[in-house]
């Protein structure tokens, strides 16, 4: 899965938990720009969990401020160990 | 003949009554493999604890206590009971924020001990002896000796009130806790066979007295979880329940919302049955009546009586609870029109519990306020703590108020409310503080934050509020500029991140005024509450404003009529040019 694709993934989960149009989503702005809070923010990372069967430790699940932030976590992930990349 | 007048003395009745039976269940953060802790056990622990912590400090020392919710808080905060030390619950620093609070707290505290994990410890400067959990040393429980406490001694110190900046511990005694306690135990009707299922924060008030001292002083089970298990999975909470057939558990609305929100998504029913559920208490914040209805009808195909409903108002100077709903009977609400236009809905809270005194009076005179008339909340009664540790001004100000027709000192809560046939309805708020999923924040702390972000923004002269829109509580945040570097909705902008960057506060509207037009007192102090009242009638002198796209539709509603004399780009359009 190539970063775009991890992108517009977690784009699609961002939008479902704020309900806020795609074309008005940015990868790089801070989820409660979008009207949400610390409690949605761990609902959206957990919905990531489920999408991409992983399990993300609990003392990272409120660190994510942004898309990109979870893109990157994801990479890494990803990058440590292969055999959690999903297919495309 | 030892009274049972302290939570040491209660803790070795149970231990030596019944030893065996358990006490706390503490589930893993996915709901399961459960960790028994019995009377016996605890009581052990505590005594270990006390041995390691006696050798590093004095009776009457303070202790702090950074730990998760798990079975080592229990351990470590009796522990400090045993040993005659005045516990200091605090959070786990997840964010800068957070540290800073931290630091306020051990400079107003002073503790001679920090009690934490390795890792915390060792993560940064403390200045004072540190112990992890697995450091104390299980000998100390043999020489273990009764502390010389009885009710007036203090139990623990409440760090829920004030800024980062100024942080105010309530002083909270063994009497204060076991008058509250019995307060609860007779609201919620719970005897030694009633069960607890709980996810709130063990250094939180409502966690703290409803599931970690209530158990105690009922000696009946309770199940715990982490509230990170709880916000991961907020339907594993309703299926705990159902599983362990609770009678008892709750939180603050939004933890009803959240399961709300979740179910909605669910493809199939959930298989369980809530009909065990008849004590569902929502405090904290306050309680909407359209979650409280909702909640009522889509779970009610579990089992789940409306009746349970049973929302609370309290406070941590009052140490929790200060009234109640009525068990079994469904939440009974007031229509009211607000100033501005709104119509709300306001949610009873119950009847005050029988040994307090509360009343409604003028927040300016304290004379008594009328049968459904609209006034500060003050509360005189056994629970109501003595005062803010090391801070006799403030605590004269908040507890020392005297009314006339009574020897008592009355707390103000600087909450506003109105008592309709005796039952309490909280409509509003005095103080400044800003409750938000269950959690206070000071507007001082969003004020600094934006006044760092350009010199254009004037220190000093910012004012932040909480507002009610659309159903939720929003914040708002205005301030006085002046020559301001680049585009005004540009730093409308950065003033929201740097706040939700700093405090994880989302703002949904920032206002920017003219110079020397934000109201203040005589002596130079911002008035927070004169500023959201021109805010919602409009007439704010604004330069620029700007809110998030989910609020536009609430934004123009809250800013009808406000002079704005640069045009103000709705938030959907600066999104979109800027892809």
């Amino acid at each position: 899965m190539t970063d775009d694709q991890l992108k517009r993934a977690v784009l699609d989960l961002l939008k479902e938990v704020c309900g806020v149009p795609s074309a008005q989503l940015t990868a790089s702005r801070h989820f409660f720009e979008y009207g949400m809070d610390s409690v949605s923010a761990v609902e959206l990372v957990v919905m990531v969990e489920e999408r991409f069967s992983i399990e993300i430790p609990d003392h990272v699940l409120s660190r994510f401020k942004c898309v990109d932030d979870v893109v990157k976590y994801l990479r890494a992930r990803f990058d440590a160990d292969p055999l959690l990349v999903p297919a495309a | 003949m030892n009274k049972l007048d302290t939570l040491v003395a209660l803790l070795r009745h149970r231990a030596s009554v019944t030893r065996e039976r358990t006490a706390y269940t503490y589930l893993d953060d996915r709901f399961g493999n459960p960790r028994p802790i019995s009377w016996g056990e605890l009581d052990e622990r505590a005594r270990a604890v006390a041995g390691t912590l006696l050798s590093r400090c004095a009776p009457g020392d303070r202790a702090l206590i950074v730990l998760p919710s798990a079975p080592d808080f229990l351990f470590a905060f009796f522990g400090c009971l045993y040993a005659g030390l005045i516990a200091v619950p605090a959070p786990e620093p997840a964010r800068e924020r957070d540290i800073e609070r931290l630091r306020g707290l051990v400079a107003s505290a002073k503790p001679s001990v920090v009690i934490a994990t390795r890792m915390l410890l060792d993560a940064g400067d403390w200045g004072i002896p540190g112990i992890a959990p697995g450091e104390v040393s299980a000998d100390g429980a043999a020489g273990w000796s009764e502390p010389a406490i009885d009710g007036a001694t203090t139990a623990f110190l409440q760090y829920t009130s004030g800024s980062t900046g100024d942080p105010k511990g309530v002083i909270v005694s063994h009497a204060n806790i076991l008058t509250n306690e019995v307060m609860i135990c007779r609201g919620f009707g719970h005897d030694e066979e009633t069960v607890t299922v709980g996810w709130l924060p063990h250094f939180h008030d409502m966690g703290l007295i409803g599931h970690v001292l209530q158990p105690l002083f009922v000696g009946m089970p309770t199940v715990l979880v982490s509230p990170i298990a709880f916000l991961r999975d907020p339907l594993g909470w309703l299926r705990a329940i159902s599983k362990y057939r609770a009678h008892t558990s709750g939180g603050p609305n939004f933890a009803y919302d959240l399961c709300l929100r979740r179910h909605q998504r669910l493809s199939q029913k959930l298989d369980i049955d809530l009909s065990c559920w008849k004590l569902a208490f929502v405090g904290a914040e306050p309680v909407r009546a359209r979650t409280m209805q909702e909640f009522a009808r889509v779970f009610g195909q579990y089992g789940f009586d409306e009746g349970a409903l049973y929302p609370c108002y309290g406070l941590a100077e009052g140490t929790l609870f200060v009234s109640g709903g009525a068990k079994g009977v469904a939440p009974r609400t007031w229509e009211r029109k607000l100033a501005h236009g709104a119509q709300s809905v306001f949610v009873g809270s119950g009847k005050p519990a029988d040994e307090l005194d509360v009343r409604i009076v003028d927040p300016e005179t304290l004379a008594p306020r009328g049968e459904g008339t609209e006034g500060e909340i003050v509360v005189a009664g056994p629970s109501v703590s003595l005062g803010y540790w090391g801070r006799p001004e403030e605590t004269e100000a908040t507890f020392g108020n005297r009314l006339s027709g009574s020897d008592s000192p009355f707390l103000r809560t600087g909450d506003l409310g109105v008592l309709r046939a005796g039952e309490l309805f909280i409509t509003g708020r005095i103080r400044d503080r800003i409750i938000l999923n269950g959690q206070n924040y000071y507007p001082q702390d969003l004020e600094i934050i934006a006044e760092g972000v350009q010199r254009g923004v004037r220190l000093g002269h910012c004012a932040a509020f909480s507002f009610e829109c659309l159903d939720a509580e929003r914040v708002g945040i205005v301030c006085e500029v002046t020559d301001v570097e680049g585009s005004p909705q540009e730093l409308c902008d950065r003033i929201r991140a740097a706040i939700v960057d700093a405090q994880s506060v989302r703002v949904d509207t920032v206002v920017l005024i003219e110079a020397r037009t934000l109201a203040k007192t005589t002596s130079g102090k911002v008035e927070r509450q004169s500023t959201k009242r021109a805010f919602l009638d409009g007439s704010l002198r604004a330069i620029a404003a700007s809110s998030l796209v989910e609020t536009t539709d609430a934004w123009c509603r809250a800013l009808d009529g406000v002079r704005v004399d640069r045009p103000v780009e709705p938030r959907a359009e600066a999104l979109a040019s800027a892809e």
